[in-house]
């Protein structure tokens, strides 16, 4: 039992007029605070090379907080490129559409964070996480 | 609550318009079609709300000039 997803077919542009496209794994999900949801699910993207959940800012402020250093565990965070990025986290949870559980996960908010990002501190709520390449989709098994 | 469904979400077909939406939030709506815009979560939905727009999923739209690593 899981919960399939499509990939979604992003344009690459390289700075060319012209464009490839790029499948990516984006799930739908909803943010719940103590006291709040977001009103409607935003695609967030399964990266199995990050190691936590990081989003921009301004979806702490959709559930209610206002300011995402307040009562926040510090954590510097790194990519590849070495570009560092200050992310303060907090407790709060993940309901991915159409599951009903809410994954109770801490998750770490970046001003300036283009993209929402589930890494594997939110897998572990999972079987196991199925990238089907070939099928351009992936698994969340139940 | 009633939950949305994206059967008919396809970002791909999107892709000539998410250009002029680069770093933005945008709503789609369960037709496929972007029917709002802003610069935070908030602001996209406010104007969704606003506009009694019905069911929509929002995305933020990353930059498209590069792929990603992690």
């Amino acid at each position: 039992m899981g919960l399939l997803f499509q990939y979604q077919k992003m344009p690459i542009y390289g700075g060319e007029a012209t464009r490839v496209f790029i499948a990516r794994p984006y799930i739908p999900v909803y943010l719940i605070s103590r006291t709040k949801r977001t009103p409607s699910p935003y695609y967030a993207l399964l990266d199995s090379g990050a190691d936590r959940v990081i989003f921009p800012a301004d979806l702490a402020n959709a559930v209610g907080i206002e300011d995402i250093k307040y009562n926040a565990r510090y954590e510097p965070t790194i990519g590849i490129g070495k570009q560092s990025v200050e992310v303060y986290f907090h407790k709060l949870a993940i309901k991915v559409l159409g599951e009903d559980r809410e994954l109770s996960t801490e998750i770490g908010f970046a001003n300036n964070f283009t993209v929402p990002i589930l890494g594997r501190s939110f897998f572990r709520h999972y079987k196991a996480v199925i990238f089907e390449e070939a099928k351009e989709r992936v698994e969340l098994k139940l | 609550m009633k939950e949305k469904t994206i059967k008919n979400i396809d970002l791909g077909k999107l892709s000539k318009q998410l250009r002029n939406f680069e770093r933005q939030w945008i709503a789609i709506s369960q037709e496929n079609k972007i029917v709002a815009n802003g610069d935070t979560y908030g602001e996209a939905l406010q104007k969704v709300q606003k506009k009694d727009l019905g069911e929509v999923i929002l995305f933020k739209v990353p930059p498209l000039d590069y792929s990603f690593s992690p």
